[in-house]
């Protein structure tokens, strides 16, 4: 099956902009399972303009995704910013699937890993509470409430992402959210005590 | 819309080869949310809907039963429309060029579909999305152009055989858009086209759209492409607006189809013996630049051409 693996190479091409690179110097072509044929074709495609633009398609079909499902960490991370670090997920998570939710899950995990900024635990700690609780499951999967620990007055911050604006000096005060699927498919929130604030 | 059970097994002959007793339908709408209220209060402006059924599902992952869990408002919405007009699955799931593995399940999926709405036909692309990988498989999220050698042609050969004998309405292959070529390709992509339909009885959907941004970005002869492919086989006809981006132009489904592609239809349409149906294609998220009338005038010129120049297909 030398095309199963000409197809995972010509994939990789499209996903690793790194090994795109490596591939058009001739450094990182793969030494067994290809044929003659097949080498040719990938060494000319790493230098084919139309192929690195079908990787930017990918990377820009991905954006899109995140841009949908995340829309309150887009607008606290800026687009800009947001964007650079879906480049920077895409370039180490290739695509897996063509539905939205895993991947913005994972790319939650990612920003709270690669980003440090004011606000940011909590709102992707929201937005992945209601990704969570609104994708579909198969028959007989839990549907588990989501916690979310705010240390920011959620009533304040979150309308002023909705509305677009960037969150400064929103009081400081602990609030933990339970957040549960409604029977009308719509997701609740409970407030379970807000604490004193912290100093 | 849920995966429901198993339907009963149906007979290949049917599937393949009755493209000249295929009715013909008229124009087509490509479905997509943002177009809900057009579709609602214009449906004398198209005769059919046409649906991508992989937006209308989340696909849970190979092992979830069921796999397939329809999005209740649009499989409503769907429901509804296939009451009054045919409604006409557009596959983009089946992955039917992978050499690893075709999504078999998707085609259990599309039976239920049949089941359900008893659709003219079906159809998806001549292209891979699905790759191997570590640790796990890749899924593009794009219609890869396969290549056009013996290898594939035997490959998809078997797979559209695979969903013939499964459900029985004629499949269709639609010509992929690609921005890059494979160098040194045993067929050209009318003479791979032509084998396929040969080999399987298969029908073509042509996508003109597809064929001028190939013309644009590859250098395809539009013309010498139509006059090389088998046109009795083509079925179904896609027209689509795109733009220009970084050097490209792109197959964006972003508005008013271009000249040269109407030029196209003007051309092919009175060459298709068995065409049945042309669809427009537009993205949801550009309707609002395009505009209720702007989509309009798109169907109508479309209208105006199939009136002008369909042909009767060969069988009553």
């Amino acid at each position: 099956m030398t095309q199963a693996i000409f197809q995972r190479v010509l994939g990789r091409l499209v996903t690793d902009r790194d090994f795109r690179e490596r591939l058009r110097r001739g450094a990182a072509m793969p030494r067994r399972g290809l044929l003659a044929i097949e080498r040719r074709r990938l060494a000319a495609l790493a230098a084919a303009p139309g192929l690195a633009l079908t990787a930017r398609l990918i990377d820009s079909f991905r954006l899109g995704k995140l841009i949908a499902l995340l829309p309150l960490t887009r607008a606290l991370l800026g687009p800009v910013r947001f964007a650079r670090e879906a480049e920077a997920y895409c370039a180490k998570a290739p695509p897996v699937s063509f539905y939205l939710a895993d991947e913005a899950l994972a790319f939650c995990d990612h920003l709270r890993a690669a980003c440090r900024r004011p606000y940011l635990a909590e709102v992707t700690g929201y937005e992945r509470a209601m990704i969570e609780l609104k994708r579909p499951r198969p028959d007989g999967a839990a549907r588990p409430s989501q916690r979310v620990v705010f240390e920011h007055d959620p009533a304040v911050l979150l309308p002023l992402l909705a509305r677009g604006e960037r969150p400064r000096a929103v009081p400081r005060r602990r609030h933990v959210a339970i957040g549960f699927l409604g029977a009308d498919g719509g997701v609740d929130w409970r407030i379970e005590g807000a604490g004193p604030a912290p100093r | 819309m849920r995966s429901g059970s198993r339907p009963a097994v149906r007979t290949p002959a049917l599937a393949g080869r009755d493209l000249t007793r295929l009715k013909p339908l008229g124009i087509g709408l490509g479905y997509q949310a943002q177009l809900r209220d057009y579709i609602r209060s214009r449906r004398d402006r198209f005769d059919f809907l046409e649906v991508v059924p992989d937006i209308l599902w989340t696909d849970l992952g190979r092992g979830a039963r069921p796999r397939y869990r329809d999005i209740e408002a649009d499989a409503a919405f769907i429901g509804d429309v296939a009451r009054t007009m045919p409604v006409i699955p557009h596959s983009i799931g089946l992955s039917i060029g992978s050499a690893h593995r075709y999504e078999r399940e998707h085609v259990e999926q599309m039976a239920r579909w049949f089941d359900r709405l008893h659709f003219p036909w079906h159809s998806d692309h001549l292209a891979f999305h699905l790759t191997e990988g570590i640790p796990q498989e890749i899924n593009l999220n794009l219609t890869m152009p396969v290549t056009f050698d013996r290898e594939t042609l035997s490959l998809v050969t078997r797979r559209i055989l695979d969903v013939q004998r499964r459900i029985a309405a004629p499949f269709l292959i639609e010509n992929n858009v690609a921005y890059f070529e494979y160098p040194e390709s045993t067929f050209d992509e009318p003479g791979f086209l032509n084998a396929l339909t040969a080999a399987t009885g298969c029908g073509l959907l042509l996508d003109l759209h597809n064929l001028h941004t190939n013309a644009r970005n590859l250098g395809v002869d539009p013309l010498a492409f139509l006059d090389r492919l088998d046109l009795d086989s083509v079925v179904e006809i896609h027209v689509a607006g795109g733009l220009e981006f970084g050097g490209f132009y792109l197959d964006a489904h972003s508005g008013a189809s271009p000249e040269p592609v109407w030029a196209l239809l003007e051309e092919v349409l009175p060459r298709c013996r068995n065409v049945c149906g042309v669809v427009f294609e537009l993205f949801g998220s550009w309707f609002d630049e395009l505009g209720a009338e702007g989509l309009d005038r798109q169907l109508g010129r479309m209208r105006d051409l199939w009136a002008k120049h369909r042909a009767q297909p060969l069988a009553a």
